[in-house]
């Protein structure tokens, strides 16, 4: 069998690698690279041998292993930001080395490393890295930074809606990106309906983004993989950051716990809008209370916070465990309490609170100089909880007595995941970087429970009590799935690099099980110094769907497993480029790439999940999907000028026409977020060490909507009901709808600056960032809808446009100590 | 001055900052459509409503289709409308069930419409019996009666409560006293519908439905069963003595009437909002609209106490909701 004899030839090529340095006499160099001052350690950082050309690269946890002949080695270890150290070592055995690599004060504000991931060296193509510094660079709305909202500039990267951190991929759904925060996934990474994401900038130290060519370790969405770490803490000294902003206020704190061996980080966000509005809503209260000639009170507000924590241990240079959690959520609120003249009182409660609890433990562990093991068990949970509390008392004596009710209504939706896995990285020699592992996750979906109690009484007969308590459970739904994986970062010459995986992962749920073989191939051909092409595949499985049927984030989202009927969805991507890195006019990169998908789901005409998951698999269709296009970055990381211009032209399809799951007649059609165009500037320019600019911007195509072009009449049983028929009413006409998609909103374009004022003081620095989102008060559409209220041309009605941010300014402060 | 006081103000304004603006679009009207609509019912004469269709945000009446040739095949026999007025057109027939219908509608520059329906048998019940407690905040009621499910085909059901007001009620915005004169379909009074017989142990999924309940007999083909509405009633209290009347509307559906009242209630729901339009359902050839025969059972309610929970006895009269036929 062809499977057969491929998984032979792994395992035979993996005993080779393993016994290649026993028969060359080699040894290995092996240790950790940090960053002198805080002890953070460095991902990606380079340790090169320059006599021999060999080198390697930290891995996550900033680890390396370099196995060479024994000699004498010139090594220079270097990471951008930061002054090079070089070393001379007569190797004869192994050795272990830890790096501490000072940070180039002068270079440190104004460069930042690229994407090294997919640099012209790499075999990894279709990777993103932004400096978490940039990220913080960037101007954005209400100056609140967003690692979601800069990765959007990036080529084949697109938002949503307007303001919102959803993002789609290469012609993928909102859906199909992976989120991990320290190799943990996040279900929901949004806060305020999708406007901001869920990671705090002050806690993450790198991100990376994956949009194809996904190496095999990585697996469980269709279109990408954001893949965020977290900073571990500083093992030297206590340090803190404190910023408040236009809409939240941060706080962290980070440093060694009695020695270096310890360290903790911690950071907190809270948004505070609710205490601003508290006069204002007090006000209206009053307001109420007049007019009513009552006694009304109310209390309302909306917030959101994340907590993140850290605890790292360093049993030795070969252990380290880390302990890390995250919390966030958010809260929506009413209290309102009204006491009317007539002695009757009346409460009505809301709560709705939605958020992540992620809580894991990791251990890293040398098992060799050459074997790099990390172990993982994490707890993840997403829940949205929705409580609704209306009592009603009346203290009138007639004959009925005083009399009281209480309707009290509960939802809960929840999805909770225990994962276990472990993460191998073998490093057999200087031209093999392997990475094996497995990981095993336990799912227990959660997709809606009701309740609904109504206790009504009157004092003067108790037992004539009206009760009804009701439960509607959709019922847990428990699903496991085992993944393995093994790929190799092969340098098979100077000139031919590749890497090449594979990752075999099963999903169990209700008497059904979906095996998913999924090979993984990149390859890189260096045609030159900094110049190389590239080309890559990658087949992905994915075995979730979320439910939603609007274009923004919302906790009503539900994310339910593949069932017998519907299938895992899956996507095979192919794509090519050429790259180039300049020291002089930057990095530049052109990719292309089509990708097609299988077992799409949409939704029916007509059909939505408005917090109902019976039956959503009646509601939904499966079909096929393809989307292609072409990427052009280029990227200016030295100087005092840096940023880059992205530019995507793409296409994305959709076709359902299996029988009886049309839609659209079964014709193709543009997919959502289909965008021909998507430009994206983004430049910084550094005056001096006071002071910085920065400007971003977008230009893109208009989103997709469907618009019924015809209406009619509706069919009534009486003649006379007829001559009722309202224009403007609800239920008097009828839309045709049209073709999905069939009509374009205007072209987004939008402009965004901002400015950071640093300064020092002698135990700490300050820094004011003030920013401006939509500089041109361009008024960009949110959505469109037909109106009756306006005018058009001869018609009585109208298609208007709403938009929601016009103009708005901020201001940020933040000190550091 | 301080800028504490307008801080929330200034938040707000920029939160809540929007802009609406009319789109210049260019989108060819294009051509209007012939509607047919006509729902032949078993208790009501037949008349065919035809207009055209219109561009939607086009804020006009739909205009009749004059000039319209209109005719409708009753069991192959073809038969005139003996009446034209506006839009409807109207025929010396009312639904009975089992006949076959066809309807041909002809008009010069519109390709002809046509469609089909049967008419089906009327709900196999028998008359329901409605209870009331009114010594709680809101009077609960039930109307239980037992359904007959013809068995060997599929029936569709549509049940609702209609609720005719009529009184004055003190109209506190304004400061006079209103006229109420309405009917209102089901909205708001009806809680859900489900079949008593422990065995069956069902809501048919219509919990909360306030549009009506619509079903199949999926869970009950072909047997009897004894069902039960709780309704939710307002009290009537001495500063508005609105008089209510209810009435339970039991439908048996075509198979097109099911699909078009599914449809439609699909795409007026709320939930629609966030909803990809809905292609309601058609039977016509050549044209929009629907041609869907109902038949019909009406029951004026008469509440009567639940005796078990009636502890005050003098109090009865007092409080009946009063229905007429």
């Amino acid at each position: 069998m062809p499977f057969l004899r491929k998984r032979h030839l792994l395992i035979l090529l993996f005993l080779c690698m393993g016994l290649h340095p026993l028969l060359a006499q080699n040894y290995t160099i092996s240790g950790s690279v940090t960053d002198s001052a805080s002890g953070e350690t460095l991902i990606g950082a380079t340790i090169m041998d320059l006599r021999s050309g060999k080198g390697t690269r930290t891995n996550e946890q900033g680890r390396f292993s370099l196995t060479l002949r024994s000699d004498t080695l010139d090594l220079r270890i270097s990471y951008i930001g930061y002054k090079s150290q070089s070393e001379r070592i007569v190797l004869r055995r192994n050795e272990k080395r830890n790096y501490r690599l000072q940070s180039s004060v002068q270079l440190q504000t104004v460069v930042v490393r690229g994407n090294r991931i997919a640099s012209a060296e790499s075999s990894q193509m279709s990777a993103l890295e932004i400096p978490i510094e940039r990220i913080k660079s960037v101007p954005v709305l209400f100056g609140e930074a967003d690692i979601v909202k800069a990765l959007q500039l990036l080529p084949g990267v697109q938002s949503g809606s307007e303001g919102n951190s959803g993002f789609y991929v290469r012609g993928g759904g909102p859906d199909e990106n992976l989120f991990l925060l320290d190799g943990v996934p996040l279900y929901n990474v949004s806060h305020m309906g999708g406007f901001f994401s869920a990671f705090n900038t002050d806690a993450v130290k790198n991100v990376t983004l994956y949009k194809g060519s996904f190496p095999a370790h990585f697996n469980g969405r269709l279109s990408s993989v954001l893949d965020v770490t977290t900073n571990n803490g500083n093992d030297k000294h206590l340090h803190g950051n404190a910023s408040i902003g236009f809409i939240s206020a941060k706080l962290s704190l980070e440093g060694p716990i009695r020695n270096d061996r310890t360290t903790f980080c911690l950071s907190a966000r809270r948004t505070y809008a609710d205490f601003l509005l508290q006069p204002l809503i007090r006000h209206l209260a009053a307001k109420n209370s007049d007019s009513q000639k009552g006694d009304y009170r109310l209390s309302a507000g909306y917030y959101f916070y994340d907590l993140n924590g850290k605890l790292t241990h360093r049993f030795n240079d070969r252990s380290r465990l880390f302990a890390s959690f995250y919390l966030g959520n958010d809260v929506l609120y009413s209290r309102i309490r009204t006491l009317s003249t007539d002695v009757q009182e009346q409460f009505l409660n809301f709560d709705n609170s939605w958020g992540n609890i992620v809580g894991s433990l990791r251990w890293n562990y040398e098992l060799s100089p050459r074997l790099f093991l990390n172990v993982t068990g994490a707890f993840i949970q997403y829940r949205n909880n929705i409580g609704v509390a209306y009592e009603t008392e009346s203290l009138a004596t007639d004959t009925t007595g005083s009399q009281k009710s209480e309707f009290n209504m509960d939802y809960l939706s929840r999805i909770s995941d225990f994962t276990l896995k472990a993460d191998f990285d073998f490093t057999p020699n200087p031209n093999h970087l392997v990475k094996f592992g497995s990981a095993y996750v336990h799912h227990q979906f959660l997709p809606e429970v009701s309740s609904a109690h109504l206790d009504a009484y009157s004092s003067a007969e108790m037992n004539g009590s009206f009760l009804i308590d009701t439960s509607v459970n959709s019922g847990a739904i428990p699903a496991d799935e085992l993944s393995l994986y093994i790929e190799d970062d092969w340098s098979i010459s100077d000139v031919l690099k590749v890497n090449g995986g594979v990752n075999l992962s099963g999903f169990a749920v209700k008497g059904a099980f979906y095996p998913s073989l999924q090979p993984r191939l990149s390859a890189r051909i260096l045609l030159g110094e900094g110049l190389s092409i590239k080309a890559g595949y990658a087949f992905m499985t994915q075995y979730l769907h979320l439910l939603s049927t609007t274009s923004v984030s919302m906790p009503t989202d539900l994310w339910v497993p593949v069932t017998d009927r519907i299938k895992p969805m899956q996507a095979h991507q192919w794509g090519g480029g050429i790259f180039y890195e300049s020291s002089i006019i930057g990095d530049i990169s052109i990719e292309g790439y089509y990708k097609s998908m299988n077992n799409l789901i949409e939704y029916k005409d007509g059909a939505s999940f408005w917090g109902n998951s019976e039956s959503w698999e009646e509601k939904v269709a499966m079909g096929h999907g393809w989307a292609y296009g072409i990427e052009l970055l280029l990227q200016r990381n030295i100087g005092n000028l840096t940023g880059w211009i992205g530019y995507t032209w793409s296409k994305s399809m959709r076709q359902f026409d299996l029988p009886g799951q049309e839609i659209n007649n079964g014709k193709p059609f543009p997919a959502k977020y289909d965008r021909r165009h998507d430009l994206s500037i983004v430049l910084s320019y550094r005056f001096s060490e006071a002071v910085d600019i920065s400007a971003t911007w977008v230009y893109s195509t208009g989103n997709a909507a469907t618009l019924s072009l015809q209406e009619y009449a509706q069919a009534q049983e009486s003649a006379n009901q007829y001559a009722q028929v309202d224009p403007d009413g609800w239920n008097g006409y009828i839309s045709q709808a049209g073709e999905r998609n069939n009509f374009r909103m205007p072209d987004y374009h939008r402009m965004d600056i901002g400015a950071n004022f640093h300064r020092k003081f002698k135990r700490c620095s300050r820094t004011i960032n003030v920013s401006v989102y939509n500089l041109y008060n361009r008024k960009n559409p949110y959505m469109i809808y037909e109106s009756h209220e306006h005018h058009y041309q001869n018609y009585n009605g109208a298609l208007v446009k709403l938009s929601i941010f016009p103009i708005l300014p901020s201001v940020a402060y933040t000190l550091k100590w | 001055m301080s800028i504490r006081p307008i801080l929330p103000f200034l938040f707000l304004a920029l939160l809540c900052a929007s802009c609406e603006e009319v789109l210049e679009f260019d989108i060819d009207p294009g051509d209007r459509q012939l509607v047919v609509n006509a729902l032949p019912c078993t208790d009501s004469t037949l008349f065919v409503n035809v207009t055209y269709s219109r561009f939607f945000i086009d804020n006009q009446p739909f205009p009749p289709a004059d000039g319209a040739t209109v005719s409708v095949d009753i069991n192959g026999v073809p038969t005139s409308p003996t009446s034209h007025d506006g839009a409807n057109w109207w025929f010396p027939y009312t639904a009975v069930a089992g006949d076959l219908l066809t309807v041909h509608v002809g008009l010069p520059g519109h390709d002809p419409v046509s469609g089909t329906t049967r008419v089906p048998a009327l709900p196999n019940m028998q008359a329901p019996i409605a209870e009331i407690d009114t010594l709680q905040p809101i009077n609960s009621g039930d109307i239980l009666f037992t359904l007959s499910d013809p068995a060997d085909q599929q029936n569709y059901y549509y049940i609702y409560v209609e609720e005719y007001d009529s009184g004055s009620r003190w109209n506190q915005w304004e400061s006079r006293w209103d006229t109420i004169d309405t009917v209102i379909h089901s909205y708001f009074n009806c809680l859900d519908l489900q079949v008593t017989d422990p065995a069956v142990n069902s809501s048919l999924g219509l919990m909360g439905y306030f549009n009506g309940l619509l079903f199949t007999d999926s869970l009950i083909n072909g047997q009897a069963h004894e069902m039960k509405i709780s309704l939710m009633m307002f009290k009537d209290t001495a500063e508005n003595p609105i008089q209510r009347h209810y009435t339970l509307v039991v439908q048996s559906l075509s198979h097109e009437a099911f699909r078009y009242i599914k449809d439609v209630q699909q795409s007026q729901s709320v939930t629609q909002f966030f909803a990809e339009p809905a292609q309601v359902y058609s039977n016509l050839d050549g044209g929009l609209g629907i041609f869907a025969a109902i038949a019909i059972r009406r029951y004026p309610l008469q509440f009567v106490f639940k005796q078990q929970e009636d502890p005050i006895p003098q109090n009865k009269n007092k409080n009946i909701s009063k229905a007429k036929p």
